[in-house]
C-alpha cells in the first residue's frame, strides 16, 4: 500500500483500515479509488474506513466508496464504515446509504464485522 | 424532498389593460403561486408603451408575491419599461432577468444579482476557485439563523452545484459563475447563472438507486439527485442570452 496517500494501517492479513481525513470530494475522489483497488490487488477482503476525521463528503467521495463496495463483497469482504460524523451519516441517509453500507460505531466493532476483534 | 420540481413559465404582462387582461394577469399569478414556486417570472415584452396602470399592476404583483415569500422577476423588460422603473426609483425591486438586448459576448457577464441580496460572488468554474468560493459562502453560512445540518446541507449544495457547472457545462470563455444568496425567515433563496451549456437539472430524469449505481460499479454522477433531495424548491431558466440561471431554496424552522 506504498501508494496510499491516505493515512492507513494494517490490522489483520486481510484486513486494512483507511482514514480519508478532513475531505473526501472531486480533490482526491479517484484517490481513494486507487486505494481501495489497491487494496483489494494487496489480499485485502476487508477495508474499514474510518470517517472520525471526515468534516465533508461529496458526491465524488460516495462515488468513490460506492463504485468499490461490491468488489469487496463479491469476494467475501466488505467494506466498513465506522465513526461516522452526524453531518457525513446525514449525506449517507439523504442518498438512501445506510441501509446499503455496513457501518459500526467505532473500529472495535467494524473488527467484529469483519470476523475479527 | 422537494415536493414539486417546476422549470417557470412567464406570465406575460398584458399591454392592452382594460376587460379582462388585469383580471387573467392576476389570475394567473394567483395560480402560479398555488404550486409554491421560488420564483414568478412576469415576461414584459409586450410593454412598449407603459402607463401608471401597467406599473400598478406590477407593483401589486410584487406585493402578492412577497405576501407569498415567492421572488418576482422581470423578464424581457423593455429600455421603457426600464426607463419609468429607474424614474420612480423602483428598478431595484423589482428582480430583473439578464435582458436579450444586451451584447453578450465580450461583455462582463457577471450578473451582480438582485440589489437587496445578502450575499455574493463570482467564481471560475475550476476546481481550485470551487474549493475557495465554498469556503467564503460557508464564512457567510456560519452566521445564518439556521440549524447546522441545514448549513451543511447548503455548503454541500453550493459545492456539488459549482462542480457540476465546472465539469459539464464546457465553460472555457474565462466568465466566471455569478451567484448570490438571498435570506429571509426561516428560507434562503440561491441562484447560480453561468453561461455553460443549456442544462436543466429539475426536468432531467436523474435519481439514485444505491443498489443499481454498486452493481454498476458507478462513482460519478450522484451530485444532482443529491442537490434535488437536500432542495426544497428548485427551478431553472435558460435566459435569453445564453446563461443557465437555477435557482434553489431552502428552508427551515426558525
Amino acid at each position: 500500500m506504498e501508494r496510499c496517500s491516505f493515512d492507513h494501517r494494517v490490522l489483520h492479513d486481510d484486513l486494512l483500515l483507511i482514514n480519508p481525513g478532513k475531505t473526501l470530494d472531486n480533490g482526491n475522489a479517484h484517490e481513494m479509488v486507487q486505494a481501495l483497488t489497491d487494496a483489494q490487488s494487496n489480499g485485502f477482503r476487508f477495508v474499514i474506513m474510518d470517517l472520525a476525521t471526515l468534516e465533508f463528503l461529496s458526491s465524488a467521495g460516495v462515488g468513490s466508496l460506492l463504485g468499490s463496495v461490491d468488489l469487496f463483497r463479491e469476494q467475501g469482504g466488505d467494506i466498513i464504515l465506522c465513526n461516522v460524523p452526524a453531518a457525513i451519516m446525514h449525506i449517507l441517509t439523504v442518498l438512501d446509504l445506510t441501509e446499503f453500507f455496513t457501518v459500526r460505531p467505532n473500529e472495535q466493532e467494524a473488527a467484529i464485522a469483519c470476523g475479527r476483534g | 424532498m422537494p415536493s414539486t420540481l417546476k422549470t417557470n413559465a412567464a406570465i406575460p404582462v398584458p399591454a392592452e389593460l382594460g376587460g379582462r387582461a388585469e383580471d387573467q394577469f392576476e389570475e394567473r399569478i394567483r395560480a402560479a403561486l398555488e404550486t409554491s414556486p421560488p420564483t414568478v417570472l412576469l415576461d414584459c415584452a409586450a410593454l412598449q408603451l407603459v402607463t401608471s396602470r401597467h406599473i400598478e399592476l406590477l407593483w401589486r404583483a410584487r406585493l402578492r408575491c412577497q405576501r407569498a415569500a415567492t421572488e418576482v422577476r422581470l423578464q424581457n423588460q423593455t429600455p421603457g419599461l426600464m426607463r419609468i422603473l429607474t424614474i420612480l426609483d423602483l428598478a431595484e425591486l423589482f428582480h430583473c432577468m439578464p435582458s436579450p438586448s444586451d451584447a453578450f459576448p465580450g461583455k462582463p457577464a457577471i450578473d451582480p444579482g438582485p440589489a437587496k441580496a445578502n450575499y455574493q460572488d463570482k467564481f471560475l468554474p475550476i476546481a481550485g476557485e470551487i474549493v475557495s468560493a465554498s469556503e467564503r459562502f460557508d464564512a457567510f453560512l456560519a452566521a445564518l439563523p439556521a440549524p447546522e445540518l441545514t448549513r451543511f446541507e447548503l455548503r454541500t449544495i453550493f459545492y456539488e452545484v459549482a462542480s457540476n457547472i465546472s465539469q459539464h457545462g464546457g465553460i472555457n470563455d474565462g466568465i466566471p459563475v455569478a451567484f448570490w444568496a438571498e435570506v429571509g425567515s426561516g428560507r434562503i433563496m440561491m441562484t447560480f447563472a453561468d453561461t455553460g451549456r443549456e442544462y436543466d437539472p429539475t426536468a432531467a430524469e436523474v435519481d439514485f438507486v444505491a443498489r443499481t449505481a454498486a452493481k454498476q460499479r458507478r462513482t460519478r454522477g450522484f451530485g444532482i439527485p443529491m442537490v434535488r433531495r437536500m432542495a426544497d424548491a428548485m427551478s431553472y431558466i435558460r435566459s435569453a442570452d445564453g446563461r443557465n440561471n437555477l435557482t434553489i431554496v431552502k428552508t427551515w424552522s426558525s
